[in-house]
């Protein structure tokens, strides 16, 4: 009897040994070396700036996650339309995996600067997240260049005047109501002789959000 | 989730109450398995009892295939586990001296420990002259350091130094156990029985 058990012991022992060989073994750590971290970083491809962050929610990109990274109190007070709040001390709670878990979506990470934004972006990578984003330059740069964009001057390209007239219209977009329908936004800014005026002025997208997004 | 206290999930703190239960456990299984008898331990040598060999034979392929099966799980994370550095100089020496101290005192240290809990009067002898040892090892180390500290290999895996897969490994090596079981009772049946 002894002699039995014995063999039904080896036998499983071996089964399991077998079941070892055709299952594949997995390597559980998420982390990323600090080798990988180190290229990573230095790969200016994570930054978005905010020109293409406004085209992108402009045109509704299905697959883009605008994540908040400040403090919850802060982003009650103001936020890019459409972003999700996540703050950076609850980057790596399960609720937050969730959002940074999904393959498919483009996760731009933003704060008040670039500080915030880039240590949840070291963070998600670390943590080997894909597909992970920084607004360049942060709130700040999103009101200086797509809200408020500042008027070039005189002397200014002509590459510059389109820039501004796209971040104008882009601002309609955002800043909609009474803004959007003062005068000074429909004033056509003449560039200097001899620039090419390529991009118009396009009041479409703010009569079509008018009713959505009113005020900021 | 594991290793529990590298992944933070239990203070380091605990980690020697840890260890008390598990050495705890450990002695338990020791003393039951007949291993406070110096008699057995030595009849691996003489081909009479090969209880030492079936029993960390089997523990260690219980260990290896919880481990292994652990990590296909994800219950615990295979490379946060420890692996103590390769020394080849100095293991080749302290494996050499702690086989003369086996043979010649019948235990190894655990069970040594295990037989001086039950009262044996060669175990408290021997426990006595591990000390001894402990304590000129120690007060000898700046000499042997040089050696002791010899030629760091890192953590090495045997199965990254066969260039096997761990599967492969782990099936040889349990059908390794399966046969030396065998030879063992074979052995044992030719060899005259021994009254201890």
């Amino acid at each position: 009897m002894k002699n039995i058990r014995n063999w039904i012991l080896g036998a499983l022992a071996l089964l399991l040994g077998l079941g070892l060989v055709f299952i594949k073994q997995k390597d559980n750590s998420r982390k990323q070396s600090p080798e990988f971290m180190l290229l990573e970083m230095n790969d200016p491809s994570r930054l978005i700036s905010t020109d293409k962050m406004a085209e992108k929610i402009i045109s509704k990109d299905p697959i883009l996650l605008l994540i908040d990274v400040r403090p919850e109190a802060e982003y009650n007070k103001f936020t890019i339309p459409g972003a999700v709040n996540i703050p950076l001390e609850k980057l790596l709670s399960e609720e937050a995996a969730e959002h940074l878990g999904s393959k498919e979506m483009e996760k731009v990470f933003f704060s008040n600067d670039d500080i915030y934004s880039t240590q949840a972006w070291m963070l998600a990578r670390r943590n080997n997240y894909e597909n992970v984003y920084v607004m360049k330059g942060g709130l700040n740069e999103w009101v200086e260049t797509i809200l408020q964009p500042a008027e070039p001057s005189p002397t200014a390209s002509s590459e510059e005047f389109e820039l501004y007239n796209l971040r104008k219209a882009t601002s309609l977009y955002f800043i909609g109501g009474s803004e959007a329908l003062s005068p000074e936004a429909f004033q056509e800014i003449k560039p200097p002789v001899g620039a090419k005026k390529k991009i118009d002025v396009q009041p479409k997208p703010q009569i079509q959000k008018k009713d959505e997004e009113e005020g900021c | 989730m594991g290793p529990l206290i590298p992944q933070g999930v239990i203070d380091p703190g605990w980690s020697y109450v840890i260890a008390m239960l598990i050495g705890i456990g450990f002695g338990f299984i020791l003393e039951s398995s007949g291993f406070s008898s110096s008699r057995k331990i030595i009849g691996l040598f003489y081909g009479y009892d090969f209880t030492v060999l079936k029993v960390f034979f089997t523990a260690t392929i219980v260990a290896m295939l919880g481990l292994l099966y652990f990590n296909y799980a994800g219950i615990i994370d295979l490379n946060m586990v420890y692996v103590p550095p390769t020394f080849v100089k100095s293991t080749l020496i302290g494996g050499v001296l702690m086989g003369f101290g086996f043979i010649l005192g019948g235990y190894c240290p655990g069970t040594g420990m295990c037989a001086v809990g039950i009262g044996k009067i060669d175990a408290i002898v021997f426990v006595i002259g591990l000390y001894l040892g402990i304590f000129l090892f120690s007060e000898a180390f700046p000499l042997i350091e040089p050696l002791y500290m010899q030629d760091s290999l890192g953590g090495q895996k045997i199965t990254e130094a066969l260039g096997l897969s761990t599967g492969v490994f782990v099936l040889l090596f349990i059908a390794a156990a399966v046969i030396g079981f065998n030879i063992a009772a074979f052995v044992q049946k030719k060899v005259k029985k021994v009254e201890y």
